[in-house]
């Protein structure tokens, strides 16, 4: 359990019974699909929501009801909300060359409710369609990950991961000697040219990891 | 920017449309994969069937052109050559062009101009240059 769901817990438990209280968290964590590892934007709201359906169920008095509610609002909106404001998370999948165009679109809504520039939102945006086209050119499914970096200045960090076939001649492709058919010498070349920070990983039958970051400058 | 974009599954094939002499093919959305080939392929035919002598690609509702979006755009524009057409591209917003450049893409093979407009002047200008000049073959490569 993690800090902020035992937090949930205590304050449940000052209203209810231990068995409720930890019957209306668990319910309401699932109904709300929230994972609070990986606290997303809005997760906060949904899960009040389903927590209210659980309080009014179990707590009879109407005005109990509301107490209890009215102090799991308060620390879900300092615990959970206050998480994702320091670092949200997502992973989306990879599978088809849709996708590309789908996991490059939710960079740049990230990029946008962090109200990063609109230069830096089609830089982020690129990079991510340049390593989602790899994936699905090379390993032909995989995941990317997107996280905001609440450092100084601020930034987000992409990382694309596959278990294909790894990119052989490695050094070759970066050098920019390497042309394939498709271009993913390119690509990587060109992803890095726009990245602040790059890095690789990759094994023959193993995969390929890429991790880049950005920084608003 | 063009946050309402329409998702490319929406969108069958990029329409090219004839416009005098020349063939103009206007992109207003995001870009997959699959549509750009197609567009290759779509505009070779045009080309091939219209005895079009210019064709213009107008970008302005691109939001984002990655490596393969450009590179496909490019050879587009040496295929239409070989077969005797100048390509002039159209459109590209400031931020695409920006990081065009800091991708370190070389579009130097496919001529350029800010708006429509511009560009069917400019094919006008390389094709009158072309018709003084006696061999009538670009030199410009």
């Amino acid at each position: 359990m993690t800090q902020p769901e035992s937090v949930l817990l205590d304050v449940l438990g000052r209203h209810l019974s231990a068995v409720s209280a930890r019957s209306v968290l668990t319910m309401g964590l699932a109904r709300a699909h929230v994972d609070m590892q990986r606290p997303q934007p809005g997760d906060g709201r949904r899960l009040l929501h389903q927590i209210e359906r659980g309080v009014r169920l179990y707590l009879a008095d109407r005005e109990a009801q509301d107490r209890c509610l009215r102090n799991v609002a308060h620390l879900l909106e300092s615990h959970v909300e206050g998480q994702v404001e320091q670092q949200s998370r997502v992973s989306l999948p990879v599978n088809t060359e849709w996708d590309i165009v789908t996991v490059r679109s939710a960079g740049r809504s990230l990029c946008q409710q962090i109200g990063f520039s609109a230069s830096f939102q089609v830089k982020v945006a690129t990079a991510i369609s340049e390593l989602a086209r790899n994936i699905v050119q090379y390993a032909g499914t995989g995941v990317i990950e997107l996280a905001t970096l609440a450092t100084n200045p601020p930034g987000i960090e992409i990382v694309a991961r596959d278990r294909g076939p790894g990119i052989p001649h490695l050094a070759t492709v970066l050098s920019g000697e390497y042309r394939s058919r498709t271009g993913m010498g390119m690509g990587l070349r060109g992803t890095r040219n726009l990245v602040d920070q790059f890095e690789i990983k990759t094994a023959a039958g193993q995969g390929t990891e890429v991790v880049v970051r950005a920084f608003l400058t | 920017m063009h946050s309402g974009e329409l998702h490319p599954q929406d969108v069958g094939r990029i329409p090219i449309i004839r416009l005098a002499d020349n063939l103009v093919v206007s992109i207003q959305f995001s870009l997959s994969d699959r549509l750009v080939a197609q567009l290759k392929d779509d505009v070779t035919h045009a080309i091939d069937s219209s005895g079009a002598l210019g064709l213009v690609i107008d970008v302005s509702g691109v939001d984002l052109m990655d490596s393969y979006i450009s590179r496909t755009i490019r050879d587009i524009a040496l295929v239409a050559r070989l077969m005797g057409v100048l390509t002039v591209i159209c459109g590209v917003s400031p931020l695409v062009a920006i990081t065009l450049v800091e991708m370190g893409v070389d579009l130097k093979v496919v001529r350029s101009a800010l708006n429509l407009d511009a560009a069917l002047e400019l094919l006008q200008d390389l094709r009158r240059e072309a018709a003084t000049r006696s061999t009538g073959q670009d030199t410009s490569a």
